[in-house]
């Protein structure tokens, strides 16, 4: 594939500078928890398709910097630029690359021959040959990088059951506006795909900033699929019924350790309030990040927050970008 | 090369001095410690977005050695400094060193002007004069006399500040309308841009204003409420080149208070005075720099210090340097200086005030629900305000030392996770804390949590002068460093009982507005009152307005600066940003803060 190198906004990549702390009087660098490297911005000619992506390295004496990725073959190695800042050079090699997205890339810098990992992206891959890469993925990746399949399983029937979308509510909803939904929206309206939505968007989310929350995560589906198994003990959990996941939240909710083993992670509620902000951040935010399918939330909201049938109370579409949104001036 | 004049910081104090200095043909430079975000172009979307998780989206978790809160979490906007490379650390009333998301101002080109809601009042020509106007008054909740003892007049009055107002005013462009302020504006072209419409549900707002003002009279004549000036451009913006959209009524969006503005109609101090300077060849704009120290030989700033974004260091000096990088921040470059360099430590310290009298302002409100629903994704900041509460016969009515202003807001809340994540919470370090808390938010009665809050919900502010306080200020944390190395900021303030008495009055003054403004159709219901100092954790609550702490007086023996906001041992060392403040004032301080820079940097240019 010919992969498009973009040329450096310098002013662009100082302004990550603020997220990137130096040691050892700066010999070292890392990235503060909540940044993101390489930073991924909309390709606004064609966002449908592609991202920007930059990548950033820090080199006090004065290097070639090449990076190599599974966006090209791997023999291809792109040379980062020196960075410049009023003129003169930094200790900043950047390179911006465009690169379709609903991807995920491996990637891993050269100097004088010698391969590196992303000092500033702690999210790393090991492949199956052994090595390890560092990664990322471009905006709208569908396919778990955190769960297993298994887990999405157990994860999208606690969404079900945390978010309004079983209501009488949203189905009269899906009911008044399916008339109107082209053939993508109303396959995204599927009970379940909105759910695989909001998982998705968590599963980014603990690869991208809150990757504090990743080992939380990891015991308690763990723990969670343990306690329905045990309140369940003649079907899998995919198939229990909702009553199960109620009684699952329960448990969870009151730190009832009679069920849940808190050998295994002493304070499922705390687990719970975070799942649940995940949760409603995904739905109700801004589509890019992949849980508010098609903007089926803010839709939702709009049908449901109304005085009187002809009223659109909760307008979003006027404050935002076409095609999504309907405002004249706005890009993103 | 020797700048004529540095300036640090980029916001609401630094921006228009380096504004006037530059067209006034001098050498400036302008150093940022935040980034340079512009504004879009037509095939370039900005880096501020409309999306609720660019103001406090993902979580972060406390890990600061030395702080008591080590290891909470905390929701930033994606330009407030990180508390963990830059820590604010207060103390709580239980002797806790806590780090605090409260306080900061926004850090990148612009500064706090980026994210604010654009309020940008007068202060009154009382909030000058506010010893002499309580020499011979017996106030109420305050046994000790303090305000007497403790309030200054402002050694620049009304008078003189009036003209600076009104070039603010036009170079920051304001929509907003006069009728109805109880400033003076006389001889003074009317430079407000026209006010949009409001939203509808600000309505119950206005009559509850025209009520308040019938019942709280000044000099026997009713107080009118107005549209209150906000820094959003609504005509063209011929200082800047800007220009409002087609339709007018896109302006209004949800995304406004704590948002950048992608589209450069909110008039923050990039767009509005730093844009139209950035090409000329007598201006350099340093973004992404910290600066770390400053030098001095005798009773001058010789050097300053900076970090160059990649880490190394450089120094630059000028005949005259500003410190505007906020009260906070800037008290601690000050003091930091001061720690390596006696001359500087002498000077600057020729009397015990840097970093005492720390001020924020008495804020609260009230809330309630109206009975229809309303479109509040569709506003600014605000839509009505009125000045009753700021007369001398309002304060003398209820033995107040000083007034505040009172305006609805209208933006708050009117976003989805907004409602989700603001649900009960008290301050910037609590967002989320009440709906984590709450586990019965599920499934349907999510639902009812929406239906009940959503377009409902009516809140009245007011800001209102704080009692300066010695023992409110700012210091260097003994143990707690920035990423550089550097001290941190300490906080340490608290309230007076005469600002809970002015924070208990306003709010049952806010509360008034809401009960008087329904009707007996659409009554306002579940009405809620009070003031910061009634919250589970009043300490942490600054409003982002961080003031005083180098109060300009008349005197050196009681103040840091001069009346020219210079510091009193140095020849060319000025301060202007909001630490200048003897005294709060009695509404949201940017206008006031941009004025008195425009003042300081007439004052310069007289000098160069």
């Amino acid at each position: 594939m010919n992969i498009q190198e973009i040329p450096l906004d310098h002013q662009f990549v100082l302004n990550q500078s603020e997220k990137i702390i130096f040691k050892n009087n700066t010999t070292d660098i890392s990235a503060i928890d909540s940044a993101v490297f390489p930073v991924i911005q909309t390709y606004y000619p064609d966002k449908a398709n592609f991202n920007l992506v930059t990548f950033i390295f820090f080199s006090q004496a004065e290097k070639d910097i090449f990076l190599l990725g599974n966006f090209a073959n791997l023999y291809t190695n792109y040379q980062l630029s020196r960075v410049k800042f009023n003129d003169s050079n930094t200790h900043f090699y950047a390179i911006t690359l465009k690169l379709p997205n609903k991807s995920l890339y491996f990637y891993q810098f050269k100097i004088d021959h010698n391969f590196t990992l992303d000092p500033l992206n702690s999210f790393s891959k090991t492949l199956d040959n052994g090595e390890t890469w560092s990664c990322f993925t471009t905006e709208g990746y569908k396919t778990p990088i955190i769960f297993e399949d298994w887990e999405v399983k157990i994860l999208q029937r606690v969404v079900s059951y945390i978010l309004p979308f079983k209501t009488n509510e949203f189905k009269t909803f899906i009911n008044r506006h399916s008339a109107q939904f082209d053939n993508t929206t109303r396959s995204m309206v599927n009970q379940l795909y909105y759910d695989i939505g909001t998982v998705n968007f968590i599963d980014k989310l603990l690869a991208r900033n809150e990757q504090h929350h990743v080992i939380s995560y990891r015991l308690c589906i763990s723990e969670m699929k343990n306690v329905l198994l045990r309140i369940n003990t003649t079907q899998e959990p995919e198939d229990m019924d909702e009553y199960f996941y109620a009684k699952l939240f329960e448990i969870m909710a009151n730190n009832d350790h009679t069920i849940w083993d808190k050998s295994v992670y002493a304070e499922p509620a705390y687990f719970l309030k975070v799942l649940r902000r995940h949760i409603i951040t995904a739905a109700f935010s801004h589509p890019r990040h992949g849980g508010n399918t098609q903007a089926l939330g803010w839709q939702f909201l709009a049908d449901l927050l109304q005085n009187k049938p002809e009223d659109n109370l909760f307008d979003w579409q006027q404050a935002l970008e076409k095609p999504l949104g309907t405002n004249k001036d706005y890009i993103a | 090369m020797e700048f004529d004049v540095i300036v640090i910081g980029s916001g609401a104090g630094g921006a228009p001095v380096a504004h006037t200095l530059v067209n006034n043909g001098k050498n400036v430079l302008l150093i940022e410690k935040g980034p340079l975000l512009d504004t879009q172009t037509p095939n370039n979307p900005s880096p501020f977005l409309r999306d609720e998780l660019l103001a406090y989206g993902e979580e972060n978790i406390i890990n600061v050695d030395g702080v008591d809160n080590n290891g909470k979490n905390y929701f930033s906007s994606h330009i407030e400094p990180d508390i963990n490379t830059e820590p604010h650390v207060y103390l709580n009333k239980n002797n806790q060193d806590l780090a605090t998301i409260e306080g900061y101002t926004a850090q990148a080109v612009g500064g706090g002007t980026q994210l604010y809601g654009g309020v940008s009042l007068r202060f009154t020509e009382l909030d000058f004069n506010l010893r002499s106007f309580n020499e011979s008054r017996t106030l109420k909740n305050d046994p000790a006399g303090d305000v007497k003892r403790e309030a200054r007049d402002w050694p620049v009055d009304y008078a003189t500040f009036k003209r600076y107002y009104n070039i603010a005013e036009e170079k920051i462009g304001i929509n907003g309308t006069r009728k109805g302020q109880l400033k003076d504006f006389s001889n003074q072209t009317d430079v407000y841009h026209k006010p949009l419409t409001p939203n509808p549900i600000s309505e119950f707002a206005k009559r509850g204003m025209q009520k308040l003002g019938k019942k709280y009279q000044y000099k026997n004549t009713p107080v009118v409420p107005y549209r209150p000036p906000l820094a959003v451009i609504t005509e063209p913006h011929a200082s800047s080149g800007r220009i409002p959209p087609t339709d007018k009524e896109s302006i209004k969006t949800g995304y406004v208070n704590r948002y950048g503005d992608p589209l450069g109609l909110k008039s923050n101090t990039w767009v509005a005075l730093l844009k139209p300077i950035y090409n000329k060849e007598n201006f350099t704009l340093l973004s992404n720099c910290t600066v770390t120290k400053l030098s001095s030989e005798a009773d001058k700033v010789n050097k300053v210090n900076y970090l160059l974004p990649d880490g190394s260091e450089q120094t630059a000096t000028a005949k005259i340097i500003v410190v505007a990088c906020s009260a906070v921040e800037s008290i601690r470059l000050l003091k930091i200086s001061a720690l390596n360099d006696v001359n500087f430590d002498r000077r600057i310290n020729q009397n015990d005030l840097l970093g005492k009298y720390f001020l924020t302002h008495c804020f609260g409100g009230a809330n309630g629900f109206t009975t229809d629903r309303y479109d509040k994704s569709k506003s600014l900041d605000a839509d009505w305000a009125t000045d009753c509460c700021a007369t001398a016969d309002f304060i003398e009515q209820f033995g107040l030392w000083a007034g505040g202003a009172i305006y609805n807001n209208t933006s708050d809340r009117a976003l989805p996770i907004s409602l989700f994540r603001t649900m009960g919470s008290q301050d910037l370090d609590t967002l989320w804390d009440s709906f984590e808390n709450n586990n019965t938010l599920v499934n349907s009665q999510l639902i009812d949590y929406l239906k009940f809050n959503y377009g409902r919900n009516l809140s009245i502010s007011f800001m209102a002068n704080q009692v300066p306080q010695k023992t409110n200020r700012i210091e260097l944390h003994s143990r707690v460093k920035d990423k550089w190395g550097l001290p941190s900021a300490y906080i340490i303030k608290n309230w007076h009982s005469h600002d809970q008495y002015m924070m208990r009055t306003l709010a049952d003054r806010c509360r008034e507005v809401l009960e008087n403004g329904g009707t007996a159709k659409k009554p306002i219901t579940n009405i809620n009152a009070g003031g910061v100092s009634d919250s589970a954790n009043p300490r942490a609550r600054i409003a982002n307005h961080v003031l005083g702490g180098a109060r300009f007086g008349n005197n050196r023996i009681d103040s840091v600066l001069d009346k020219n906001c210079r510091a009193w041992d140095f020849d060319n060392l000025y301060v202007t940003d909001g630490s200048f403040m003897p005294t709060s004032g009695s509404a949201n301080p940017t206008l006031t803060i941009q004025a008195n820079a425009f003042r300081v940097a007439d004052i310069i240019l007289g000098r160069l």
